[in-house]
C-alpha cells in the first residue's frame, strides 16, 4: 500500500510554523544568565518536534539544520553546557534559516545553501567550543550542501570482510548509490584496503554511513579530492565509544551501543544478557521489540530462529548478533541486512528485496530522505484544497475574500434597513405600530450581526506586536543598546486589513525609538537612569478607534535641534512655536536630526511616510515628547476599514461625507475673516492663522450658497496641512459603510468612495487632501489668469 | 470491528500520518497529544496497541508506558515507543519502563503498519 504523504505537508508546515514561532518567542524570553530549564525544554521540543516532522515528511534539508539544533539545545537542557548570548543569537538566525526552509517548501523563494552552512558551522562550532578535546558530539549534518564535491576515499577492512567477495560487492553497491564511484583499490583477501575516487552530493556522514556495517567512521578517511576539507561537516573523534559499537552509525545521532547490532535489524532484546540490551533489530534501527517486555507478540519468538555463528565470532569482527535470542533475526526474514550480517551461505538470501528495503543500509531512514521535489509540488496543490483540521481545533480556515464578500452584504443590508426606517418613519405610530416594533429589532439585529461579521475580520494586535521583540533585540545589538520590550493591550482587536498595514509605520516608529531615542547604556547611567531602556508598545480601544502608542523612555526629542533643521531646510519656524507644533516639523519631508544616518534609521525618509500610510488608513499620528523622559507616538487608527465615522455636509442639494479624523472644527464664518487674494483666491483668518479658503461648491461645480454668512466652514486637516472648506450646512454625524468608487464606477478626483444612505440615496466620501489640491489649484489658476 | 490503536504524539502531522496510515489499514485510531491525554483515552478506551512518541509535554512517554503498566488492563498491552533517539540508553529506559519495542523516527508508513502488523497483527 503507498500513502500519499504529501497529504499531511500541510498540517506540518502549520505545526512546524507554530514551532518555530513558539521557539523564537522563548528564546527573546530567555534569562541567558540563569536560564529556567522548563524553557529549555520547550525550545528543545519544538526543535526536536520540527526534526521528527521534517524528517517523517521528507524535509531533510530542515531535519539537518534541526538535528544540528537540537544536540546543542539537548547538552542545553542536561545542563552540560552553560547557555551564552551568541547561543540565542545562533539558535534565532536557526530559526530564520528554518522558517526560510518551511517557506520554500511552501513555495518560497530557496534558502541561500551558504546560510544553511554557516549556521550548521556556527551551531557545531558553539558545541565544539564547549565540548573540549575528546567529548562527543554527535552533530554533524545529515546531508550536506547539494554541490557536488570530489573526495578521495580510503578504509581498511578487517580481513574476513575484505576476503568476502559477496560482502564487497554490497558494500560497493551502498556506495554507489549515493556517489560516482571509481575504485582505485579494491579490496581483497590481501589487502584490505579499499580506495575510491568519489563524486557525490552526499554528505561524508551519509557516505559513511553506507560503510557503516564494516567499519567506524573515523577508520573512514574521506579527504576532498581538490579542495580543503570543510571543517564544520568533519567528524569528531569518539574517543569514549569502543569501536565495536560505532560500527552501527547508521544514525548520525545513533548513541554507541554496547549490545552487537544495534542500529541494524529489527529485533528483541536478550534477557540473559544484561549488558546487551538489543538482540537484534529492525535493519535500519527503525523499531525493536524488547524480549521479555510485557505485551510482545507469542508468536514471534518461535519463528524461524536462525542458528549462526557463535555470538563471540560475530562479535569478534566489530558486530555481534544474538542469534540465540529468542525470536531474533529469523523474526524478519526479510529484514534487510540481516542476512547479509549473519553471512551465512548455508541461508539463501531471501529472494527479491522487501518492498520498503532496498539496501543493505537504513533503508527506512533513506526512504523519507529522497522525496521528490515533484511529489512534494503536486501534493502541496492537493492540501490546498483540503480543509484542516487538526486534533481538537475548534476553527476554521475561510478565505478572506469569503468574509469580504459577507462583510459586503452586511453592509447593504444595514443600508436596506436603514431605507425601512426612514420610510417608516413617516407613517402613524399607531396604526403601524407593530411594523415599527419590527423595523426597531430589525435595525438591533443587523446592528449586532454588523458587529459579529466585521469581528471575523479583526485580529489581536498581538499578531503585530509578536514581531518586535525580535526587531529590538536584532536592534538593540546592532546599536550597542539594552533595551527590554513590553507589550500592553496586544489582545486588542485591529481590522485583519489594517493589521497588514500598520506593521511598516510601526516598525519604523520602533526603529526611530532605538535609534534616536533610547540612549546607549553609558549615556543612560550618567543621566541617572537604568541603563536599559524601555521600549513599550500600547494597543487599546478609545471610542470607536483603535489607539497604538510607541513609548520610549530615551532622550525626548531635542527642540532646538528641530527648529535649527527646520531653518537649515527653510521651514518657516519660530522659537515661539508650541511644542506640539515643533513636533509635527519632524513629520515633514526628509527631515531628519540624526547626527550621523545609521543604517538603522536617520536617512529622513520616514516620519512623512509613516504619517502619510497611517492617514491613508484614515488614522493619526500624534507625538509628544519629554526631554530627558522619552517620547511616545501615538497612533490612532478606525477600528476597521470598512465602515467610516464621517460627517455629513450639504452642498448644492448634494450630501459629502467628510471623514471624522480629518475634521479639526466647525464654525460660522464672519465676513471680516475673509480675506480676498489676487485672482479672487480667498483665506480665512482663524486665531492667528490664515487657511486657505474652499468652496466645495466651486470645487465640484454645484449652485451652493453664495453669502458667505448663510453657510458654515469645516476645517479640515489633510496631508498638506489645515483647509477651510465652505460649505452649505451641517447635516450630522454618521456611521457609513465604505463602498468603493473604482470598483463600481471609476476613480473620481476629490473623492475617496462613496455610500448610501438611510434615504437610499449616495453619498460620496471627500478624500480631503484630494479636495485641498483641487482648490488650491484652482485658486492658482484663477491668480495666474 | 479493527482493533485500537492509541497513537500519542505531541505533533499534530504526526499523529494525522499515523491515524490515516493505520486507518487505511483497518485499525480503529484514537489520537492522544500528550501522556495525560494518553493515559486518560487509555483509560476511557481499551487499546490493543499504544504507540506513543517520547518528547511530550506535560507527560512524556516513558512516564505514560510506566503508567499503563500500572494498570491491570494494560498489564499486556504491546506498547510501542516512537522515539528519535536511537540510543542503547533510550531502549534500556523504555525497556525498563515497560515498553513492547521501539520505532525509530522519522519512520515512513509501510514501516509502521509492518511493524503494527508484527505486534497485533
Amino acid at each position: 500500500m503507498s500513502i500519499d504523504m504529501s497529504q499531511f505537508y500541510q498540517v506540518f508546515f502549520e505545526e512546524a510554523s507554530e514551532h518555530l514561532a513558539n521557539m523564537e518567542n522563548l528564546l527573546l524570553n530567555l534569562d541567558v544568565a540563569n536560564p529556567s530549564l522548563e524553557d529549555l525544554n520547550a525550545i528543545f521540543r519544538a526543535a526536536h518536534s520540527i526534526k521528527g516532522g521534517s524528517g517523517t515528511f521528507g524535509f531533510t534539508d530542515m531535519t539537518e539544520v534541526t538535528h544540528v539544533l537540537e544536540g546543542l539545545l539537548d547538552r542545553l537542557r542536561k545542563e552540560e553546557l552553560a547557555l551564552r548570548p551568541d547561543m540565542v543569537d545562533a539558535f534565532l538566525a536557526a530559526g530564520d534559516v528554518l522558517r526560510g526552509q518551511l517557506e520554500h517548501h511552501q513555495g518560497g523563494p530557496e534558502v541561500d545553501n551558504a546560510d544553511i552552512r554557516d549556521i550548521s558551522a556556527r551551531l557545531t562550532q558553539l558545541a565544539v567550543g564547549e565540548a573540549g578535546g575528546g567529548a562527543r558530539l554527535e552533530t554533524a549534518p545529515l546531508k550536506g550542501s547539494d554541490t557536488v564535491r570530489h573526495l578521495r576515499l580510503a578504509c581498511l577492512f578487517p580481513p574476513d570482510v575484505a576476503a568476502s567477495d559477496e560482502a564487497v560487492n554490497n558494500l560497493l553497491a551502498a556506495l554507489a548509490e549515493l556517489a560516482a564511484v571509481d575504485t582505485r583499490h579494491r579490496p581483497d583477501a590481501a589487502n584490505g584496503l579499499l580506495e575510491a575516487n568519489l563524486t557525490t552530493s552526499r554528505s561524508d556522514a551519509e557516505l559513511k554511513d553506507a560503510l557503516a556495517f564494516y567499519l567506524t567512521p573515523e577508520d573512514i578517511a574521506l579527504s576532498p579530492a581538490a579542495q580543503p576539507e570543510e571543517s564544520a561537516y568533519g567528524f569528531f573523534d569518539d574517543a569514549v565509544t569502543a569501536p565495536a559499537d560505532d560500527s552501527y552509525g547508521f544514525f548520525t545521532d545513533a548513541e554507541p551501543t554496547p549490545s552487537g547490532q544495534a542500529d541494524a535489524a529489527y529485533g528483541f532484546f536478550d534477557q540473559e544478557s544484561a549488558a546487551a540490551p538489543a538482540a537484534a533489530e529492525d535493519a535500519d534501527g527503525t523499531f525493536g521489540l524488547f524480549d521479555d517486555a510485557p505485551g510482545k507478540p507469542e508468536a514471534l519468538p518461535n519463528r524461524d530462529v536462525t542458528p549462526g555463528d557463535s555470538p563471540a565470532a560475530i562479535e569478534g569482527q566489530g558486530y555481534g548478533i544474538y542469534v540465540d535470542a529468542p525470536g531474533g533475526l529469523g523474526l524478519f526474514d526479510n529484514a534487510p541486512g540481516a542476512t547479509h550480517l549473519l553471512k551465512q551461505p548455508a541461508v539463501p538470501e531471501p529472494q527479491g528485496t522487501p518492498a520498503t528495503a532496498s539496501s543493505p543500509t537504513s533503508a527506512g531512514r533513506r526512504l523519507s530522505d529522497n522525496p521528490s521535489v515533484a511529489i512534494a509540488k503536486t501534493g502541496r496543490r492537493d492540501t490546498d484544497k483540503t480543509v484542516v483540521a487538526t486534533g481538537a481545533d475548534t476553527s476554521i480556515r475561510v478565505s478572506v475574500e469569503k468574509v469580504d464578500q459577507l462583510i459586503n452584504l452586511v453592509g447593504e443590508l444595514v443600508i436596506t434597513q436603514a431605507m425601512l426606517a426612514e420610510t417608516a418613519g413617516s407613517l402613524d405610530p399607531i396604526q403601524a405600530e407593530k411594523l415599527l416594533a419590527g423595523i426597531d429589532l430589525l435595525s438591533r439585529n443587523t446592528r449586532d450581526l454588523q458587529e459579529s461579521v466585521m469581528s471575523i475580520r479583526m485580529l489581536p494586535m498581538s499578531m503585530v506586536f509578536s514581531r518586535f521583540p525580535r526587531v529590538v533585540r536584532d536592534l538593540a545589538g546592532k546599536l550597542n543598546k539594552q533595551v527590554e520590550m513590553k507589550t500592553i493591550g496586544e489582545n486588542t482587536e485591529l481590522d485583519k486589513g489594517l493589521i497588514e498595514k500598520i506593521t511598516d509605520p510601526l516598525t519604523h516608529l520602533v526603529r526611530n525609538s532605538l535609534d534616536h531615542g533610547i540612549e546607549i547604556p553609558e549615556k543612560r547611567v550618567a543621566a541617572g537612569k537604568n541603563p536599559k531602556g524601555t521600549l513599550t508598545l500600547k494597543a487599546s480601544h478609545q471610542g470607536g478607534a483603535v489607539v497604538i502608542e510607541v513609548m520610549d523612555d530615551g532622550g525626548g526629542l531635542n527642540r532646538a535641534r528641530i527648529l535649527e533643521k527646520a531653518r537649515e531646510r527653510g521651514l518657516g519656524v519660530s522659537d515661539a512655536m508650541s511644542d506640539h507644533e515643533v513636533w509635527q516639523l519632524i513629520f515633514a519631508p526628509g527631515f531628519s536630526t540624526a547626527d550621523v544616518v545609521t543604517d538603522v534609521s536617520g536617512r529622513g525618509v520616514g516620519m512623512d511616510v509613516v504619517k502619510r500610510n497611517i492617514e491613508g488608513l484614515g488614522g493619526k499620528v500624534e507625538l509628544e515628547s519629554s526631554p530627558g523622559f522619552g517620547t511616545r507616538t501615538v497612533i490612532r487608527l478606525p477600528l476597521t476599514l470598512a465602515i467610516l465615522d464621517g460627517m455629513s455636509v450639504g452642498v448644492g442639494g448634494e450630501t459629502f461625507i467628510v471623514p471624522i479624523t480629518t475634521v479639526v472644527e466647525s464654525l460660522q464664518p464672519n465676513l471680516d475673516d475673509i480675506r480676498t487674494l489676487a485672482g479672487d483666491s480667498r483665506m480665512m483668518h482663524i486665531r492667528g492663522e490664515y487657511l486657505p479658503f474652499i468652496a466645495l461648491s466651486e470645487v465640484f461645480g454645484l449652485p451652493g450658497v453664495e453669502d458667505i454668512t448663510q453657510g458654515l466652514v469645516v476645517v479640515v486637516e489633510g496631508e498638506e496641512g489645515k483647509a477651510a472648506l465652505f460649505v452649505d450646512e451641517l447635516l450630522g454625524q454618521h456611521q457609513v459603510v465604505i463602498k468603493s468608487l473604482e470598483a463600481n464606477y471609476r476613480k473620481v478626483p476629490g473623492m475617496s468612495g462613496a455610500t448610501i444612505m438611510g434615504d437610499g440615496r449616495v453619498a460620496l466620501i471627500l478624500d480631503v487632501a484630494a479636495v485641498i489640491r483641487i482648490g488650491l489649484a484652482n485658486a492658482k489658476r484663477r491668480a495666474a489668469a | 470491528m479493527g482493533k485500537i490503536v492509541l497513537t500519542v504524539d505531541d505533533s499534530a502531522s504526526i499523529r494525522q500520518m499515523v491515524a490515516f496510515t493505520l486507518k487505511s489499514a483497518g485499525y480503529e485510531v484514537v489520537e492522544a497529544v500528550d501522556g495525560e491525554d494518553g493515559l486518560n483515552k487509555a483509560k476511557g478506551k481499551q487499546a490493543n496497541l499504544v504507540l506513543t512518541d517520547q518528547n511530550m509535554p506535560k507527560m512524556d512517554g516513558l512516564t505514560l508506558i510506566k503508567a499503563l503498566r500500572g494498570l491491570p488492563q494494560y498489564r499486556a498491552t504491546p506498547i510501542l515507543m516512537l522515539t528519535t533517539e536511537s540510543s542503547d540508553a533510550m531502549k534500556a529506559a523504555g525497556k525498563a519502563a515497560g515498553a513492547t519495542g521501539w520505532l525509530v523516527k522519522p519512520f515512513d508508513p509501510q514501516k509502521l503498519l509492518e511493524v503494527v502488523k508484527k505486534v497485533i497483527g
